[in-house]
């Protein structure tokens, strides 16, 4: 106690304004959580799509119809009439079906490659629509102009629920105007199938929380996503705790696609920014209230993931595996 | 109790070590970021004399950059460190002027905060360029954002009215950014706005102006400027025309200084897609040194030269109403966006004028004996984009053009020679609105925007 008496005393003169503080050099990091996520901890995943192509008459109305977009990318099932809110034609530049493919999996779509947008927003009642009836926010499209036989243009159909450009795809097509063809009809098939998408979540080092909170979650040292790709931390909108009861690491990598649905129990933490979050403030996706904490009495696996909910690609930026130990180290 | 004792004694000590410094020290400096804004701080300080000082600050020790020195003699004082990145550590020190610099506060440091989520990622390939640029983004989120010439963003403002925002500005008065929220897809929106947010996000406030379209200017004495839409009964049809409407700054009263009527008869040239309107105006300048506005109208495909005082229409360069030819051999531009005249050259965003889909920047020379437009200069990015809205060009001193593809999500700074120097990049889902250049935030570096 004695001891303390001449570093309390300096630390009052330090603060009181001898205009001396805090040197050059002194490093300031922001405030810093108690469980620190970094790469390690990440997991790796692939993925690729591969999505189908009609032909169609160029500066054709066409008709385009999904009553048969059953089932999205990721093979959850689709109620055409009521899950689609949103048909979506995007015209890509310099890009081949390929390269949109690649890019629209690796989230790396630049809006310059983007030059034609046209949406229609559904009704609920009828699951077909024309070509002429969608818009860019309220402009008609000039089909004759706009839908071409074109070698720098390719043309891509999206089906989405919400109507935020981009985000929500459930099922896509790629229409091709091609002058040898007199189709005027794409019909979209169900999205099962599309995606091929893997992760690895044995092989990556579990981050270990301490059983009794506080858990401020920390990812400020995390550079890449699960793609490889730089993180882009504005992107990260919440964080996702879940806890999958009597599951092996091996039984969710299998079935990575269905995390929300294979989950015990989920709590979330909304984001407005930042690179921490306090699981004080997470809440339970299905009513569970607060969240509880780690111990529990059934065996099985605890995750934590950032998630991106406007990204292209709606996979985890950051997945976790979770340790609790008694002490978190 | 003997703890407070001791710690009295040393405080003591410290004050009258304090009453032996200069006066003129900077004292009780503190900083502190913005809650609105994660990228800029505020640095208070005291000296026991009035004095006048600035802040030198930087993310290295080296401190590149410096505030403005103050106005007015003070004993409280406070400045704004602007142009800093998120999540930055910043080392700052106060500096006291008197004919020299007189004293200086410790170098201390602060790190600023992060961007609010839904703000995107850019890429910048190339470093040719030195100025900021201040710009609205649209799309996935829409928000008023200033760049550091690096394409980082280091000012950033959203606020939650469903309308979009076209140009942003900083004020004249150094002190806050306007932008327009309105909406120019569909019909104009009745609660349309000029709105002013303080440069440390500290409070905002705005002018109703009902059916504001995309652009909206500021004179050197405050007065704003703006094109708003403009309905009349021509023989019992709805006729969409245009119209600036200047905005006192001292008492807000609204005043029509030119309408689409006092230049052109809907009849003799009724524009080109009478669905979206007549006229159409979508881009507005100033130029304090001739008292005159240019607008350009996209329907028209011209651009207008019209007197602020008389409301005449001096000349008009493009497909309606021209009083200009174009030399043989010179492109014509198509459904236009902004422009930038000076003297008696003009470069124009041409949208649509190209074959294909393909957007370019084409600079004419005007004979204004001859009224005659030739062309001089154009460009086309590699690889090509298209801007099916927007997108504006602005001639810099140096010979270079700095190209804003807006609908196409890119920002460009190009060479007389047409050799790229800088080019920044959106992810898809975000485009941008009209911008203003500015070599510093601060006004007394700023000069020419």
């Amino acid at each position: 106690m004695h001891r303390a008496l001449p570093h309390a005393c300096l630390a009052l003169l330090l603060s009181s304004g001898c205009e001396s503080t805090e040197p050059t050099g002194s490093s300031d990091d922001g405030v810093r959580g108690n469980v620190l996520l970094r790469d390690e901890h990440n997991y790796e995943s692939t993925s690729s799509l591969s999505i189908p192509t009609i032909e169609t008459a160029p500066e054709a109305d066409l008709e385009i119809c999904w009553p048969d977009a059953t089932t999205d990318i990721r093979c959850h099932d689709v109620a055409p009439e009521g899950d689609i809110d949103t048909v979506a034609l995007l015209r890509f530049l310099h890009l081949e079906e390929d390269d949109v493919e690649v890019e629209l999996t690796s989230g790396e779509l630049k809006q310059s490659e983007v030059d034609g947008y046209l949406e229609y927003l559904t009704d609920h009642e009828s699951t077909c629509a024309r070509l002429s009836s969608m818009t860019f926010f309220g402009t008609p499209i000039e089909i004759e102009e706009e839908y071409v036989e074109s070698e720098d243009h390719t043309y891509l159909l999206l089906f989405a629920t919400g109507t935020t450009p981009g985000v929500g795809a459930k099922t896509m097509v790629f229409v091709k105007p091609t002058a040898s063809s007199t189709n005027t009809r794409v019909d979209a098939v169900a999205g099962c199938g599309f995606l091929d998408f893997s992760a690895e979540l044995t092989e990556v080092e579990k981050v270990r929380v301490p059983e009794q909170g506080p858990w401020v979650i920390d990812w400020r040292d995390v550079t890449r996503d699960s793609l490889g790709n730089d993180i882009v931390f504005e992107s990260i909108d919440s964080v996702v705790v879940g806890f999958f009861e009597d599951m092996t690491l091996e039984e969710i990598e299998a079935q990575i696609l269905d995390l929300e649905l294979i989950a015990t129990s989920m709590w979330e933490v909304k984001l407005e920014g930042g690179r921490t979050a306090d699981l004080a403030d997470a809440r339970g996706r299905d009513g569970e209230g607060s969240f509880p904490g780690f111990s529990r009495d059934q065996e099985g696996v605890w995750m934590l993931a950032l998630m991106c909910s406007t990204c292209q690609n709606p996979s985890p930026i950051v997945l976790a595996v979770v340790e609790p130990t008694a002490d978190g180290s | 109790m003997k703890l407070l004792r001791r710690c009295t004694w040393l405080l003591t000590l410290a004050c009258a070590c304090e009453a032996d410094e200069d006066p003129r020290a900077p004292r009780e400096v503190n900083a502190e970021v913005s809650e609105h804004i994660a990228t800029v701080v505020t640095v208070r300080w005291s000296s026991d004399e009035p004095t006048i000082g600035y802040v030198e600050y930087g993310p290295t020790e080296a401190m590149e950059h410096k505030t403005p020195l103050g106005k007015a003699e003070s004993m409280e004082h406070e400045q704004l460190l602007l142009g800093l990145t998120a999540d930055t550590l910043i080392h700052y020190r106060v500096v006291t002027w008197d004919g020299d610099d007189a004293a200086a506060s410790d170098v201390r440091t602060i790190r600023t905060g992060d961007l609010p989520v839904g703000f995107p990622r850019l890429e910048v390939e190339g470093d040719g360029n030195d100025l900021f640029t201040i710009v609205p983004v649209l799309g996935s989120t829409t928000a008023v954002v200033i760049l550091d010439p690096d394409g980082k963003i280091v000012w950033h403002h959203r606020d939650d009215r469903e309308l979009d925002f076209y140009r942003a500005r900083l004020s004249v008065d150094g002190k806050s950014l306007l932008y327009n929220a309105a909406s120019v897809s569909g019909d104009p929106a009745d609660n349309s706005e000029l709105v002013r947010v303080a440069l440390d996000g500290s409070e905002s406030s705005s002018v109703e102006v009902p059916l504001l379209a995309h652009d909206f200017v500021e004179h050197p004495d405050g007065t704003l400027a703006a094109i708003v839409v403009e309905y009349r009964d021509v023989d019992g049809t709805e006729v969409r025309g245009d119209k600036i409407v200047e905005i006192d700054p001292e008492d807000g009263t609204q005043t029509t200084v030119w309408t689409s009527w006092d230049c052109f008869d809907p009849e003799e040239w009724p524009g080109d897609s009478p669905d979206h309107g007549w006229t159409f105006a979508n881009a507005l300048d100033y130029e304090p040194a001739e008292e005159a506005y240019y607008l350009g109208m996209r329907n028209f495909s011209s651009i207008a030269k019209i007197d602020r005082g008389s409301g005449a229409c001096e000349w008009v360069l493009g497909l309606s109403a021209p009083t200009f030819e174009f030399a043989d051999g010179s492109a014509r531009f198509l459904h236009q966006h902004q422009f930038h005249v000076r003297g008696d050259r003009i470069v124009v965003l041409d949208n649509e004028g190209s074959p294909g889909n393909e957007s370019r920047v084409i600079e004419y020379q005007l004979d204004f004996e001859t009224k005659t437009a030739t062309e001089v200069w154009s460009y086309v990015s590699d690889p090509t984009v298209y801007t099916f809205v927007l997108g504006e060009p602005t001639r810099l001193d140096d010979g270079s053009t700095f190209v804003n593809w807006s609908s196409a999500g890119m920002l460009e700074r190009v060479s007389e020679d047409g050799e790229s120097l800088w080019k920044l990049s959106s992810p898809a889902g975000f485009a941008f609105g009209f911008h203003t250049l500015a070599p510093s935030l601060y006004p007394s570096d700023r000069g020419k925007d």
